[in-house]
């Protein structure tokens, strides 16, 4: 699906472009989960929750719609005022933000952006470690262009 | 001149319709729980089955469902943990029926307009 695709390369680059949300978790942003090596926490993940494919004719009109995302914020400690700063910064980019994405010369509109459910939870591992997750699901449109 | 426009609007049967119409959007949003329900245990991973059998709706009133998962680990399942992605097996019920419950609705009042 180049709908997701599209979606994903559009919010990695939005978040990597934030001077802000770099300052606190560095390039520690990714897809799904945060690879081994990738570093450790405060760190942003983003991962396609849910979103219907139609398609019509002529093909080359594709819609994917309405994708939903989720963007959260991980950090350690008791403390989530860093995972709030995150998602404040999340908010900041994407919320309204939309634009263009080329994949393999088929170029797609995302977005606008808007913000729905509010995320906020503990974790804690088996060996004893608190985590703290907050952030929100997103949705938008994916539409090709061309 | 002035010209009079008069309108009349019999509002007799009204009061049925109302009443058949509430009746059946409760029954809608009732369905449409039970079908979230459902979709989430289908879509739930199961180790040790607490997660899909601790799903369940209450009906808040009558056109207000309660969908929850009680897991207390329900939303690391959903949303992902640390080392863990998302399994959105409840977001995605619900999305699911996000898609279908307007077409449910208007079903639904389509036969109460029947009676």
């Amino acid at each position: 699906m180049t709908e997701k695709r599209a979606a994903e390369r559009f919010i990695y680059q939005t978040l990597s472009n934030d001077p802000q949300l770099s300052a606190i978790v560095g390039t520690k942003i990714a897809r799904g989960v945060l690879l081994e090596g990738q570093g450790t926490v405060p760190y942003v993940v983003f991962q396609f929750l849910a979103g219907v494919q139609r398609n019509a004719l002529p093909a080359t009109i594709t819609i994917m719609t309405p994708i939903l995302y989720l963007v959260r914020g991980t950090v350690q400690g008791n403390s989530a005022q860093q995972a709030f700063d995150i998602e404040d910064r999340v908010d900041a980019v994407l919320i309204g933000n939309n634009g263009t994405v080329t994949l393999s010369g088929v170029t797609w509109q995302v977005g606008p952006w808007v913000k729905e459910t509010h995320i906020e939870y503990d974790e804690v591992t088996p060996e004893g470690t608190h985590f703290i997750h907050a952030g929100a699901q997103y949705r938008a449109w994916v539409y090709r262009l061309n | 001149m002035a010209e009079e426009i008069r309108i009349t609007l019999d509002l007799s049967g009204f009061g049925e319709f109302q009443a058949a119409a509430e009746a059946a959007v409760q029954l809608a949003v009732e369905a449409a729980a039970e079908a979230v329900v459902n979709d989430a245990k289908d879509r739930a991973p199961v180790r040790t089955g607490y997660l899909r059998d601790h799903i369940s709706y209450a009906m808040e009133d009558p056109r207000t469902a309660l969908v929850e998962s009680e897991a207390d680990y329900s939303a690391i399942v959903d949303e992902g943990g640390v080392n863990r992605p998302a399994n959105p097996f409840f977001t995605g019920a619900v999305e699911a029926e996000r898609a279908r419950f307007e077409e449910r609705v208007a079903e639904a009042l389509a036969e109460a307009e029947k009676g």
